[in-house]
C-alpha cells in the first residue's frame, strides 16, 4: 500500500482512553486494515518490546510504541513511505543498549518511575527530589575521577598495590627490546597490552618468546591514540569479572579457556565453525557468548601452537583458542570472603561506586595471596549481560542490585501527586499548594494559569499539558505536585504520569479521558469531590502528606 | 664537572623540611679552582645571571653572592647559586641552597628546595652548562634556557586552578600529593584522603559531566528546573540552521556546538544567513550536532557554584582592541599579546588572542579585516565569546550579583547534578533578577577554569580554592590520620610493632611499615624492607587506613627524604654507637643522629616527640621539635627526666617495677613491668626501654589508659609477631634467641641479656655485612670473643663490595683478640651454619642465632625444629619470647 498523504499521528506518552502502555494514535486517509499489526510486527522485528494495537474506525487505529521515533518510521514503512531498512538503522541507534534496557526494566519492575532523557542510554528515575541518574552501569554517584582512574592502568595498578590487593608486576615498556627485558624479570611469561586497552583489544597474553613479545609490542603500540605499551607477569590461570555494587560483591562470572579437538579431518576454521553453532553464540548484545573467529588474538594463540586457521589438528589434540574472554561460568557463590573483601578495595581504592574487577585465580574460592592470583582492572561501567545471562549457573539479578543501590529504603522514588479535574482548577491547585508549602513540602504546579514551584510562577501560559506535568516532575527540589488535568491534554498525549496519588473530580468520572485519570489512582489514593472547596483543599493536603 | 648522583628528597630532609634536590658534584678538574681564579668567569656569570645580585649568599645582604664570587668561591657553590637562580626565572621563587664539601675531596654536596622536580632537575642540568660554559669562556643562550625553563615549568607544574586548591589545602594543614603528572591530586591521608582534578573533585559524576557537555540536554533540564534558558533546537544542515534560526528561534541566534567546551565554536548575534552558515560550518568542526538558540543581548558572566553556593561571579569581555587611528588590527593585537599576563596555554591570567578563521569572521562581521586600521577609540572585537582561553578578560562582580541571580545558578547546578558548576549567564544587568530583563543561563560547565576568579583581570581575587577544599574537608577535617613515626639504631621495629598493636586496639585500621614489609592490620601486604619513604607513602594513599607508624629507617632519610610531610608522635629509641657508619657519608653516631632527627622535625605542632632521655645523641634533638617532648627513661632519677619534669614536661619511667607516667609532678602508675610479656617477666633490660618508648607514644597519641594497657599486656611475643627480634626458643632444653640485631649497640644489649637464662655454655651464629666499616666488624668480632665459648661465622649472600672471605677475616682478627672463645669455625653458606650451629646446642647451652634475612632464617629453623621434632629430637618446648 502506498498512500500519498502523511497520516496524522498523535503521540500518546502516558496512560491514555486506548491502553496504558504508551501509543500511537494514527489517522490516516482511506483504510487502514491491518495496518496497525503490520507497524507492531515492523517494530518488534527492529527489536521493540510492544504488544498492544487496536483498529478504532476505518482510517485510525493506536498502536503500542516503545521508542516514538521509532514508531512513527514504523508506520511510514507499513504506508510504504520509508524502507525498512532505515527503520532497522533508527532503531539501532535509538532503542536503549542492553544494559540500559536491563536497568529500566528492573526500574519499572520496582515500581519506580523510568524516564530517558537523551537519545543514548541516560535514564531518569524517579521524580522531584527523589529523582536519580543512571547511565549503563554509571550511576549519578559514578565519579568521573574514579571513572578515569580506572582508565589509568597505570595508576590504577599503584594504587591498587597501595590498598594491598595483589596485582601482577608490571611495568611500561619503551620499545620491544625494553619488553622483552621485563619479560626475563617477571619470570618469562607475559602479557602485553596497551596502556590503555579496552575490550581486551591489542592484547596479547601467554607470550614468552622474543619475536612473539616483539610483535605483541609493535601491534599493542598501533591500538588507541595511547602509543604506551605494558608488559606484565602473565598470571596463570582463570579470569574472573567480579561486579562490586556499593562495596559489596553482587556477582561473579569466570571465563573460561576454550580449546577445540581436532578429529583429523577438519580444519580449525572448521572445527572453530561448529562451536559457533552453539545457540548461545551470536552477535547480539545479549548473546551470553560471542563467537570465535580468526581474529588477531586468536591467531597469535594458534600461532604459538604451531597451528593456523587451516591446520588440520591430529585426532584427539587439544588446540587452545581462547585463553579468556567469555565469561560465561557464574561463579557469584564460590567467592571466598578474603575475595569478596579485595574485589570491594579494589573498587574503592580506585573509586567507583559500581565497578567491574576483573581478576585472575586458578580457583576464585581460595584466596589470591595464595595461588599468586591478581587484580588485572577495575573498570567503569561494566557490562550486566554476564551476570544476567551466564552461559553456565544461575543468573543474578544485578541490574535490580543496582536501582536498589539508589534506593536502599526500597522506596519508588515518587512524590505524591494530586490531580485536579475540575472547572477553573487552577485556584484550587494554588490553594492546595500553599497548604502542602506551609507544611514545609516543596510544591510544583501546573496548571491552566502557568507552572509555579514554591508558589513562584516559572511560565506563564496554559501549563495543564501532560507535557508541562512531565517536565514538572523533572524539576529536582519538587517534593509533591499539584497539577490540573483537563479531557484536552488527555487526548492529545495521554496522561503525564502513570499513577497519582489523590484525585479531585466535580462529581463522578463522565468522560474516557477522566476515566483514565481515574484508573491511575494508585491503591491507596482518594478521590475527593470538588463539593466543599475548604474540605476538598484539607482532604487533598493530608492525603500529599500522608 | 659531574654529577655522581642526584637525589630528589621529596619529603623532610636534612636540609629542609620541604622538597630539595641533593646533587653530589665532583668537580674533576676544576676542584681547586676559585671562582676569582678563573679569568672573566665572574663577570660571564654575572652578565648572564644579573638578577642573582639579589642573592645574599653567606654574607646575609643582597649582593652576597656576587661578593662572595669576587673574594673566590668553589664552582659547586656557584652552581648552588646558579640552579636557584635559574628556578627563580623560570617562575619559581625559592630561596633555600647549600653546598658543603664531602668526605671526599672535590665532591660536593649541592642541594637547594624546589616546588616540581622535574623542572629543578632541569635546572640542575642546565646550571651545570651555564657553569662549565662561564668557566670555559663558552657561549651560553641565556634567553633560549630560560625559555625552555619556563617551558618545562608550564608543562609539568600544577596548573593555577589545581595550584589554588592545593594551596588552600595546604593553608588548612591538609596535605596533597600528585597522583599523575596533569592535575589529579589526593588530598589528604588513608581514610581521610579526597581526590581533586582541576575543578573537579572525587564527588563530581560522570553522569552530571556528561549531560553538561551535552548542550541540548542542559537546556531541556533547566527550563524544566525553571530556570530562564535560551529557546533553542538541535539542527541537522546548513539550510535547516537557517531556517530554524528564522521560524522557530528567531534572528538574531546563536549557534553552536552541541557538545563542546570552552567556547570553541560558538558564534553569536548572528542575523545574517551567510553568517549563520559559516557560524555553522565553525559550530560543525567541534561537534557532530550543532544548536541554533536564541540570541540574548547582554554581557557574559560567568557564576561559579560550589557546593550549592555561590562563591564568584566574573564579567567576561571577549577579545577586543581599541584602535588608535594609526595601527592595524593585526598590530593592535600584537600590542595586545604582549602583555605579560598573557600566555600561550592556560597557566597564566590571560591568554594571548588568536586570529584565526572565527575571529577573521568575527572582524568580517564587522566590515573589517585584519589589515584594516580603526578609528582612534573604536573597539574592535576579535571574538564574540567571552571564554578567557580565547583571549578574553574577567572582572569580577561577585558582591553585586543579585540574590535572585544567584538562586537561579545554585538551581542549575543543582538540576545538572554538579557539586562544582560554572554557570554561564548572559545579563545586561547582574544586579537585576534574569527574569526582568530577559537574562538566560545559556551552559552549565563541569570542571570551570578558576582562574578568572582567581586572578580576575580587575577586581576582587576570590579564593575559590578554599571554598572546594571547605566543602570536601568541613570544618574541624584536616584530612589527617594520626601518624606515628619510629627510629633509633635499635629497637625501633619491636617498638613500630608494638605501637601498631596498641593503636589496634583502639578499632582503627592501622597501617604498619617496618623492616619486614607493609601491614595493614594483620595482613602483610609487602614482604621488603619497608623502612622507607616509598613504603610509608603507599600506606598514607591506602583508602583504609585510619592510623599509621613507620619504621624510619637511616637509608631512605638520605635516599628520599621522609615519606611523610608531618607527624604526631616521633619516636627515637636510641642512637647509642650507631650502625652503618661510613655509608652515605655518615661516618659518626652524631652524623647518624642529625639524619634520624628528621623524623622530631617532622613533629606537628600539637604532637610529641618521645626521646630517650639516657641517650644524649637523641637528647640532643628535643630543640629541634616544634611540639612537645616525652622522655623515657629506665631510672627514675635520670637527669634530664627530671629536669624536663621540673619544667612540666612528660615523662615514663620505671619505679620499683611499676612503669610510672608522669606529667611534671602529678603521675600515673600504669603496669608492672612483668605484666608485659615481651620483658620476660621484667628481666630483659633493652624490651623494658622499648616497651616505655611504646607506652609513652601511646600516651602521646591520646589512645585511653585502659585500652593501652589491655594490649600491651597482650603483645605476644612469638615468632610470627616480631620475628627475628629476641625470639626465644627451646630446643633440646637449650635455649636459643633468634635475633636481627647487627651491630655493635645490639650485640652488647644482648650479651647482658643472656644471664637472664640460666645457662652453662654460650655458642652464637653471626655474620656481618661487608659494607661496614672494619672497626665497627672487628669490634664485633671482640665482643663476641669476649662473650661466647664457641662461634660460628659465615659470609652472606651480598659480600657489598668486599671479595669473599675479606668480610669474614675482619671479624676473625676482632675474635681472635676476645679472651672468652675456645672455638671459632667459618662455614661457606649461611643455611649448612644455621644447621650446625642448632646440632651443635646440647641442654643447658645458650646459641644466639643471629638472623640475617629474617625470613629465610626464620623459615629455616622452622623447617630444623619441625624435622627434629619428627625424628624425637626437640621436645615440643612451649615458645617463650619476646620482641625488640
Amino acid at each position: 500500500m502506498n498512500l500519498t498523504q502523511p497520516p496524522r499521528i498523535r503521540t500518546l506518552r502516558g496512560p491514555n482512553t486506548w491502553a496504558r502502555a504508551p501509543v500511537l494514535d494514527v489517522t490516516i486517509l482511506g483504510s487502514c486494515a491491518g495496518i496497525a499489526e503490520t507497524v507492531l510486527q515492523l517494530q518488534r522485528e527492529v527489536g521493540c518490546r510492544v504488544a498492544f494495537h487496536r483498529t478504532l474506525s476505518a482510517g485510525r487505529f493506536a498502536v503500542e510504541y516503545e521508542d516514538a521515533e521509532v514508531g512513527r518510521l514504523a508506520v511510514a514503512v507499513a504506508l510504504g513511505h520509508a524502507d525498512k531498512a532505515a527503520l532497522a538503522d533508527l532503531a539501532d541507534s535509538v532503542l536503549l543498549g542492553v544494559n540500559t534496557r536491563a536497568l529500566h526494566d528492573a526500574a519499572l519492575r520496582r515500581g519506580i518511575p523510568v524516564r530517558r532523557l537523551d537519545r543514548g542510554s541516560l535514564l531518569q528515575l524517579g521524580w522531584g527530589v527523589h529523582q536519580r541518574r543512571l547511565c549503563g552501569a554509571f550511576t549519578d554517584r559514578t565519579s568521573s575521577i574514579g571513572e578515569s582512574i580506572g582508565w589509568n592502568k597505570p595508576l590504577a595498578k599503584e594504587l591498587l598495590c597501595a590498598a594491598g590487593v595483589p596485582v601482577p608486576e608490571g611495568r611500561r615498556v619503551a620499545d620491544a627490546e625494553d619488553a622483552w627485558n621485563a619479560a626475563q624479570e617477571f619470570g618469562g611469561v607475559v602479557v602485553v597490552k596497551p596502556e590503555a586497552a579496552n575490550h581486551g583489544r591489542g592484547v596479547f597474553i601467554g607470550l614468552e618468546t622474543r619475536e612473539e613479545i616483539g610483535e605483541a609490542f609493535t601491534k599493542a603500540s598501533g591500538e588507541a591514540e595511547n602509543p604506551n605499551v605494558i608488559v606484565e607477569r602473565c598470571v596463570s590461570g582463570s579470569e574472573h569479572r567480579v561486579l562490586v555494587i556499593d562495596g559489596v560483591v553482587a556477582a561473579a562470572a569466570r571465563g573460561d579457556a576454550l580449546y577445540v579437538i581436532g578429529d583429523a579431518r577438519r580444519t580449525i576454521q572448521e572445527l572453530m565453525d561448529e562451536v559457533n553453532l552453539d545457540p548461545r553464540r551470536g552477535y547480539a548484545p545479549e548473546a551470553p557468548l560471542s563467537p570465535v573467529g580468526p581474529d588477531e588474538v586468536t591467531l597469535a594463540t594458534l600461532q604459538r601452537q604451531g597451528y593456523d586457521a587451516a591446520s588440520v589438528p591430529a585426532q584427539g589434540a587439544r588446540v587452545l583458542i581462547q585463553r579468556n574472554g567469555n565469561m560465561s561460568t557464574d561463579v557469584t557463590d564460590l567467592v571466598c570472603p578474603e575475595n569478596q573483601r579485595l574485589a570491594a578495595l579494589a573498587a574503592r581504592a580506585v573509586g567507583l561506586d559500581v565497578a567491574g574487577v576483573d581478576l585472575v585465580a586458578d580457583d576464585i574460592s581460595r584466596p589470591l595471596h595464595e595461588q599468586r592470583g591478581g587484580v588485572l582492572e577495575v573498570n567503569a561501567m561494566p557490562g550486566l549481560m554476564m551476570h544476567l545471562h551466564p552461559g553456565v549457573g544461575l543468573p543474578r539479578p544485578v541490574d535490580e542490585m543496582i536501582v536498589l543501590s539508589l534506593y536502599p529504603a526500597g522506596g519508588k522514588g515518587r512524590i505524591p501527586i494530586i490531580a485536579v479535574s475540575v472547572e477553573s482548577a487552577a485556584e484550587l491547585c494554588l490553594r492546595i499548594s500553599s497548604r502542602l508549602e506551609a507544611a514545609g513540602l516543596c510544591t510544583g504546579v501546573a496548571c491552566k494559569s502557568g507552572l509555579f514551584v514554591t508558589g513562584q510562577a516559572k511560565r506563564s501560559g496554559n501549563r495543564a499539558t501532560s507535557h508541562d506535568i512531565f517536565e514538572l516532575l523533572l524539576h529536582p527540589l519538587i517534593e509533591a505536585a499539584v497539577v490540573e488535568v483537563t479531557d484536552e491534554a488527555v487526548v492529545n498525549a495521554g496522561l503525564g504520569f502513570d499513577c497519582c496519588d489523590v484525585v479531585i473530580f466535580d462529581g463522578e468520572p463522565r468522560t474516557d479521558a477522566q476515566r483514565v485519570l481515574y484508573e491511575s489512582l494508585n491503591p491507596g489514593g482518594i478521590t475527593i469531590p470538588s463539593s466543599s472547596a475548604e474540605d476538598c483543599v484539607d482532604w487533598a493536603v493530608a492525603a500529599a502528606r500522608r | 664537572m659531574e654529577f655522581r648522583k642526584v637525589l630528589a628528597l621529596r619529603g623532610p630532609n636534612v636540609w629542609a623540611h620541604s622538597p630539595v634536590l641533593e646533587a653530589w658534584v665532583d668537580l674533576g678538574s676544576w676542584k681547586n679552582k676559585l671562582s676569582n681564579a678563573i679569568p672573566g668567569f665572574n663577570s660571564r656569570l654575572m652578565a648572564w645571571i644579573p638578577s642573582a645580585v639579589d642573592h645574599r649568599c653567606s654574607l646575609g645582604e643582597p649582593g652576597g653572592f656576587f661578593e662572595r664570587l669576587r673574594q673566590g668561591m668553589n664552582l659547586a657553590h656557584a652552581l648552588e647559586h646558579v640552579a636557584l637562580e635559574l628556578q627563580s626565572l623560570a617562575g619559581v621563587e625559592i630561596g633555600f641552597g647549600r653546598a658543603r664539601e664531602t668526605s671526599e675531596e672535590g665532591v660536593y654536596k649541592v642541594a637547594f628546595k624546589f616546588k616540581d622536580e622535574t623542572l629543578a632537575r632541569e635546572c640542575l642540568a642546565k646550571a651545570r652548562e651555564l657553569v662549565l660554559a662561564a668557566a670555559g669562556d663558552e657561549a651560553f643562550d641565556m634567553t633560549a634556557t630560560v625559555k625552555h625553563l619556563q617551558h618545562v615549568a608550564d608543562d609539568s607544574m600544577l596548573g593555577p586552578s589545581t595550584r589554588s586548591i592545593v594551596d588552600a589545602a595546604k593553608l588548612r594543614g591538609i596535605p596533597s600529593s600528585r597522583l599523575d603528572k596533569y592535575s589529579l591530586v589526593q588530598l589528604g591521608h588513608g581514610a581521610a584522603q579526597r581526590r581533586i582534578r582541576a575543578a573537579e573533585t572525587d564527588l563530581t559524576g560522570a553522569v552530571a559531566q556528561s549531560i553538561a557537555q551535552d548542550k541540548d540536554l542542559t537546556r531541556r533540564l533547566l527550563q524544566s528546573a525553571g530556570v530562564p534558558a535560551p529557546v533553542g533546537f538541535v539542527v541537522e544542515n546548513e539550510a535547516d540552521a537557517w531556517e530554524t534560526a528564522v521560524d522557530y528561534v528567531g534572528l538574531p541566534v546563536v549557534v553552536k556546538p552541541q557538545d563542546g567546551n570552552q567556547g570553541r565554536g560558538v558564534t553569536t548575534n548572528l542575523s545574517t544567513e551567510e553568517a549563520v552558515i559559516a557560524a555553522f560550518r565553525a559550530a560543525r568542526a567541534e561537534s557532530e550536532s550543532v544548536i541554533v538558540e536564541k540570541f540574548a543581548p547582554g554581557d557574559d558572566y560567568r557564576l561559579l557554584v560550589i557546593n550549592g553556593k555561590l562563591v564568584a561571579a566574573s564579567r567576561r569581555d571577549p577579545a577586543h582592541v581599541i584602535g588608535d587611528g594609526k595601527r592595524t588590527v593585526n598590530e593592535l593585537i600584537a600590542i595586545a599579546n604582549t602583555d605579560p599576563r598573557r600566555s600561550d596555554g592556560h597557566s597564566n591570567v590571560l591568554s594571548k588572542i588568536r586570529v584565526d578563521e572565527i575571529a577573521v569572521n568575527t572582524l568580517a562581521f564587522q566590515g573589517m579585516t585584519a589589515e584594516s586600521v580603526p578609528a582612534a577609540g573604536q573597539k574592535v572585537l576579535i571574538r564574540r565569546n567571552a571564554n578567557l582561553s580565547t583571549g578574553g578578560t574577567a572582572t569580577d562582580v561577585t558582591d553585586i550579583v543579585h540574590p535572585e541571580v544567584a538562586a537561579r545558578a545554585i538551581d542549575a547546578a543543582k538540576v545538572v547534578g554538579l557539586d562544582i558548576a560554572g554557570i554561564d549567564v548572559i545579563a545586561t544587568d547582574i544586579t537585576l533578577p534574569l527574569e526582568e530583563q530577559g537574562g538566560v543561563i545559556v551552559e552549565v560547565n563541569a570542571a570551570p577554569g578558576l582562574r578568572m576568579h582567581l586572578a580576575p583581570s580587575e577586581g576582587t581575587p576570590r579564593n575559590v580554592g578554599k571554598a572546594i577544599v571547605d566543602m570536601l574537608f568541613p570544618k574541624g577535617n584536616n584530612g589527617r590520620i594520626p601518624v606515628a613515626a619510629v627510629t633509633g639504631t635499635n629497637g625501633k621495629t619491636t617498638v613500630t610493632r608494638f605501637l601498631a598493636h596498641v593503636l589496634r586496639g583502639t578499632g582503627k585500621t592501622v597501617g604498619m611499615t617496618c623492616t619486614d614489609g607493609i601491614y595493614i592490620d594483620d595482613r602483610r601486604i609487602d614482604s621488603d624492607d619497608c623502612s622507607g619513604p616509598v613504603s610509608a607513602g603507599m600506606v598514607l594513599l591506602n583508602p583504609e587506613v585510619e592510623a599509621a607508624v613507620f619504621e624510619t629507617a637511616r637509608g631512605g632519610i638520605l635516599r628520599a627524604g621522609l615519606g611523610f610531610d608531618e607527624c604526631d608522635v616521633a619516636v627515637v629509641t636510641n642512637i647509642g654507637e650507631g650502625d652503618h657508619l661510613g655509608l652515605q657519608d655518615i661516618h659518626t653516631p652524631s652524623d647518624l643522629a642529625r639524619v634520624k632527627r628528621c623524623i622530631v622535625e617532622a613533629v606537628s605542632r600539637k604532637g610529641t616527640a618521645v626521646l630517650n632521655a639516657a641517650d644524649p645523641l637523641v637528647v640532643a634533638m628535643a630543640p629541634y621539635c616544634r611540639g612537645s617532648v616525652l622522655y623515657f627513661a629506665r631510672e627514675e632519677d635520670n637527669s634530664v627526666l627530671i629536669g624536663h619534669r621540673a619544667n612540666g614536661g612528660r615523662a615514663i619511667f620505671v619505679r620499683n617495677e611499676t612503669i610510672v607516667y608522669a606529667q611534671g609532678f602529678a603521675e600515673q602508675a600504669l603496669l608492672t613491668v612483668g605484666e608485659i610479656p615481651m620483658t620476660h617477666g621484667g628481666r630483659i633490660g633493652f624490651e623494658i626501654e622499648n616497651a616505655l618508648a611504646v607506652l609513652g607514644a601511646a600516651c602521646a597519641m591520646g589512645i585511653d589508659r585502659r585500652t593501652i594497657l589491655d594490649r600491651a599486656k597482650c603483645f605476644a611475643s612469638d615468632m610470627s609477631k616480631v620475628p627475628g627480634r629476641m625470639n626465644v626458643i627451646d630446643v633440646r632444653g637449650a635455649t636459643v634467641i633468634v635475633d636481627y640485631g647487627h651491630n655493635v649497640d645490639a650485640l652488647r644489649t644482648m650479651v647482658e641479656t643472656l644471664d637472664v637464662f640460666p645457662h652453662q655454655r654460650r655458642l652464637a651464629l653471626y655474620t656481618m655485612a661487608g659494607d661496614r666499616r672494619d672497626d665497627d666488624i672487628q669490634r664485633v668480632g671482640e665482643i663476641l670473643g669476649d662473650s661466647f665459648d664457641r662461634v660460628v661465622i659465615y659470609e652472606t649472600v651480598t659480600a657489598r663490595g668486599r671479595k669473599p672471605g675479606e668480610t669474614a677475616n675482619i671479624l676473625r682478627q676482632g675474635l681472635d683478640r676476645g679472651d672468652r672463645v675456645s672455638m671459632i669455625e667459618e662455614i661457606g653458606d649461611s643455611r649448612t651454619a644455621l644447621e650446625h650451629s642448632l646440632d651443635l646446642v646440647k641442654a643447658g647451652d645458650i646459641l644466639l642465632l643471629q638472623a640475617d634475612a629474617i625470613d629465610t632464617t626464620m623459615e629455616w629453623v622452622g623447617e630444623y625444629l619441625r624435622s627434629s621434632r619428627k625424628a624425637g629430637i626437640v621436645s615440643d618446648g612451649a615458645v617463650v619470647s619476646a620482641g625488640r
